[in-house]
């Protein structure tokens, strides 16, 4: 067990409780995806997990031991976090950038030195994004950055990475590439993760287990096959959706695509006709 | 263009840690022969060699070269070297290339601390003491307004220290409204607008060591920097003890302005030309710019000191100097190299 959660609550100072009684676990060489619609929480989540916000009760456990006791320099050399929106106010070459991933394993004084840079030109040629190496961050395309990114939280050598929206804003291309490097990392290396999504699709393809939050507060979680089938999403996203199964290489590759909304009224009026109504909904 | 010229593999070659160390030396020494009574490079040499051997020289080239100048250029090399630096610092405390020390209310704090000493009349020491003194006292409320439970909040530290910004500032206006037209009032406005005319050993070893102190500390923790200019949550998610960084180097910084102000008045621009002149060379690694914003920083003020001196026959003060100078200088630069200011 890397990093486990049990009974997270969370508000916001304004007031609102926004996260209820949230408890996951995340296992070694498993994908924990997390939807949700806008505005659930689910950055919200994943800071609150890592102790960057504070659970206002509950508690998140680090390899067992619970994150509020661990100094910053234990938490984050265990865990590597891409948050969502990147600019910079200055101008960082992408080789800054990656070797800026080695500070929770470097002393306050301390100065990444040649081996730094080594291990982090190494690793970038790993990636296939040498040639990002002297590439000001601030010019890079949304992909070039979140490989940067990306190789900035693996040269911590981290045992959990938390990715907050990685595919958001890509074109084809490159969301591949980056879900394949997530997928490689957890399937093959054996790194833990934990990924926003907004893309059921891309969730069922490389992640092993779901978290999906609705607009009410409450939470299903389990397989990700089995979390993320069409009533689940209907409900928690208010959206009818088709789900397809293709083949491609010998793979059964589930796609969802959305195809209607679901009225307000509607809603209501099914919470009263009671559960059959869910199901029926959902086969449309 | 420039930068492969000075670094290689991210570090500077080795020519270019030469040239930084050089630099302010040379200037100095060139500089030392300029001013109210000229000493070519010959008699220079000559005095101070026969001074330091502990032999006879010519009594009035030594008070000049030793009880005048060497303490100005010092003091120039401290303030200058310090205030790049602690301007670069707060670059990367703010994630914003546009911020100098100024914002946390430290310059006006002090200048409250001077004004008040002068209407008091103190003697010079106890004007530098009382300017430091409200400097750090500054400071310590912006602080304390801008901190809460989870640690520093850099938007309450910009408006916290804006705000005792215009408190102090407020109260300079309110002393100054009252202060002795005739006698305090030039003197305060004299003051105010910098100057190094007053130098001397005793004033540099009050001022100087918590220049050196806030200049160390940059020093050593300025790769950190890097991290502290990414975004709030890329900082905390990075292991590095964020509070205590933050507060660590608000105090640097603190230190080296008040210290800088107490002892020549306010000196501005500085802290925003230098380190951006520095990041033109360098590129926007701490590690790089803050040794480069020292040398420069040093390099310019003893240049604006001697200029100070040499221009006209009366002393003209320094913010006035950096300002004339420095503004189209800067424009220049960044016209040239427009890449860089992002």
């Amino acid at each position: 067990m890397i990093l486990k959660v049990e009974g997270g609550c969370y508000s916001y100072p304004e007031g609102g409780q926004i996260l209820n009684g949230i408890s996951l676990d995340v296992r070694e060489g498993r994908m924990l995806s997390v939807l949700g619609p806008n505005g659930v929480g689910k950055t919200t989540l994943l800071k609150c997990m890592t102790g960057i916000l504070p659970w206002k009760s509950g508690r998140s456990l680090l390899l067992g031991r619970d994150i509020r006791r661990l100094r910053p320099r234990e938490i984050w050399s265990d865990i590597s976090y891409i948050p969502q929106s990147h600019s910079f106010a200055f101008s960082f070459s992408g080789l800054e950038m990656v070797i800026m991933g080695r500070s929770a394993h470097l002393g306050p004084f301390a100065q990444p030195g040649q081996k730094e840079r080594e291990q982090a030109l190494e690793l970038m040629e790993k990636l296939h994004i040498t040639s990002l190496s002297g590439k000001d961050c601030n010019q890079m395309s949304g992909g070039e950055l979140q490989m940067v990114l990306i190789a900035k939280a693996l040269i911590n050598h981290p045992k959990l990475i938390i990715l907050d929206e990685p595919e958001t804003g890509l074109d084809f291309h490159n969301q591949l590439l980056v879900l394949d490097m997530i997928d490689r990392l957890v399937h093959e290396e054996g790194i833990a993760a934990v990924m926003n999504t907004h893309y059921p699709t891309n969730a069922l393809a490389i992640a092993d287990e779901a978290f999906m939050m609705d607009r009410e507060g409450s939470y299903i979680s389990g397989a990700v096959r089995e979390v993320l089938c069409a009533e689940n999403i209907a409900r928690a996203f208010r959206v009818r959706v088709v789900v397809n199964e293709i083949h491609f290489k010998g793979k059964a590759l589930k796609s969802i695509v959305p195809v209607e909304l679901i009225p307000e009224e509607a809603e209501a009026w099914n919470e009263r006709e009671g559960e059959d109504k869910h199901e029926e909904r959902s086969r449309a | 263009m420039e930068r492969k010229l000075l670094l290689r593999n991210g570090a500077f070659r080795p020519w270019a840690i030469a040239a930084m160390l050089l630099l302010p030396p040379l200037i100095a020494v060139f500089c030392c022969g300029f001013g109210r009574m000229s000493l070519p490079p010959a008699k220079l040499i000559e005095t101070a060699f026969l001074t330091l051997t502990g032999r006879d020289a010519d009594p009035q080239a030594r008070a000049v070269i030793f009880e005048l100048r060497i303490p100005r250029i010092l003091m120039a090399i401290a303030v200058g070297g310090g205030l790049g630096c602690a301007g670069a610092a707060c670059q990367a405390l703010f994630s914003n290339p546009l911020a100098t020390p100024d914002i946390l209310g430290v310059t006006s704090g002090t200048c409250v601390g001077a004004i008040l000493a002068i209407i008091l009349s103190f003697n010079m020491a106890g004007i530098q003491a009382t300017a430091l003194l409200f400097g750090l006292f500054s400071v310590f409320v912006t602080l304390r307004l801008s901190s809460g439970k989870r640690g520093i909040s850099i938007l309450f530290l910009v408006l916290s220290g804006v705000m005792i910004s215009s408190l102090f500032n407020a109260l300079s206006s309110l002393l100054k409204y009252t202060a002795d037209p005739m006698d305090k009032l030039p003197q305060i406005t004299y003051w105010l607008m910098g100057s190094f005319t007053g130098a001397s050993y005793r004033k540099l070893l009050i001022g100087s060591p918590m220049i050196l102190i806030g200049t160390a500390l940059i020093y050593l923790l300025r790769w950190q920097f890097n991290i502290l200019s990414l975004s709030e949550d890329e900082a905390r998610a990075s292991g590095i003890h964020l509070k205590r960084m933050r507060i660590l180097l608000v105090l640097a910084i603190t230190m080296i302005t008040a210290s800088s102000v107490s002892m020549c008045g306010q000196v501005g621009w500085v802290g925003l030309l230098i380190p951006h002149c520095a990041r033109m060379m360098t590129g926007s690694n701490n590690r790089l710019v803050i040794p480069m914003s020292i040398s420069l920083g040093a390099s310019f003020l003893i240049l604006i000191d001697t200029l100070s001196r040499t221009l006209t026959v009366i002393e003209l003060p320094l913010s006035v100097l950096t300002a004339i100078l420095g503004a189209p200088f800067f424009i220049l630069l960044l016209k040239r190299s427009e890449r860089s200011f992002r």
